[in-house]
């Protein structure tokens, strides 16, 4: 069951940035801290799903994608993060898939 | 589209019209009586000679239809070469050194975009079609992919503030967009053999 969303556009920002902090504005690091991580552990902690609107932003580095979904994935296994996290996007199923795919294959850097 | 519908009502009526002048011919001549021709042997006839018009044309209709499909995503899978050849050209652009400012950043996000929606095409054809999605294997192109688009937007860093071209970047980009390249070209290949 849903219980919470995060839509990035929206909330956080339509241009995600790099990996860290450090790199420059709306990272993926940032994003993890602010958003993703509080309301995963939420979700967690009530046993509901978080939606994440994936639609309505420039596109998605890769860096991002490694900072917030990776490490959470790194954090707390594939298998939980999907379990929890559900994700919507009527712009393109492709990139949908890629983030799957990092959640799936973390980058560990 | 009305000239059709006239031209169709015509058709039926003449060809209605030549089957009682057969059947009023037939009758009258002899060709053909009810006591050397059963029923049966008229269905079998009639079911013969509509088999003989209509496999071939379905079959034509099939082989039509896979050859759109095909040249379809062939056509697809070439617009997608063309935006990764794009991107390799804005970078090809670039001297070592140079710092890469957010209107490039956009521009490539911009371009991912359109590869992905140009697998989400790809991916809805071989879904909806009956053409043999296992013999293509679009899972190995999209591999190859996601590891261009990781390398490119993610392990190089290219997005972080303080990102210089460098020849590191440059040759492991150049590796990943080769091995993409070369799956686009066998899977254009596979289309082909189909």
């Amino acid at each position: 069951m849903i219980i919470d969303e995060i839509n990035i556009a929206n909330d956080f920002s339509d241009t995600p940035g790099a990996r860290y902090k450090k790199d420059g504005p709306f990272s993926g690091e940032e994003f993890l801290e602010k958003h993703l991580r509080p309301k995963f552990i939420n979700g967690l902690k009530e046993n509901g799903e978080i939606l994440i609107v994936l639609d309505n932003v420039w596109g998605y580095p890769s860096s991002f994608v490694s900072g917030s979904f990776g490490k959470l994935s790194i954090e707390y296994s594939s298998e939980t993060v999907l379990k929890h996290l559900k994700f919507k996007s009527i712009d393109s199923r492709t990139r949908l898939e890629k983030i799957i795919y990092e959640i799936n294959n973390p980058t560990r850097k | 589209m009305r000239v059709m519908n006239v031209l169709g009502k015509i058709i039926f009526i003449v060809i209605f019209l030549v089957g009682i002048l057969v059947g009023i011919f037939v009758s009258n001549f002899g060709i053909i009586t009810r006591d050397n021709i059963t029923i049966s042997q008229i269905i079998t006839w009639l079911i013969t000679v509509g088999i003989a018009i209509s496999i071939p044309s379905y079959i034509n209709k099939i082989v039509d239809n896979n050859k759109n499909i095909k040249l379809f995503l062939i056509k697809e899978i070439e617009s997608i070469r063309e935006i990764v050849s794009c991107i390799e050209k804005d970078l090809s652009n670039l001297e070592i050194g140079d710092k890469v400012d957010s209107r490039f950043q956009k521009k490539i996000l911009y371009n991912i975009n359109k590869i992905d929606l140009g697998f989400d095409v790809l991916s809805n054809q071989l879904d909806n079609n009956s053409i043999k999605s296992d013999l293509i294997q679009i899972e190995k192109l999209k591999k190859k992919y996601f590891s261009y688009y990781t390398y490119l937007t993610g392990a190089s860093n290219i997005f972080s503030d303080t990102f210089l071209i460098n020849e590191l970047f440059l040759k492991e980009n150049l590796n990943q967009f080769s091995a993409f390249e070369l799956e686009i070209k066998l899977f254009i290949l596979k289309i082909y053999n189909l």
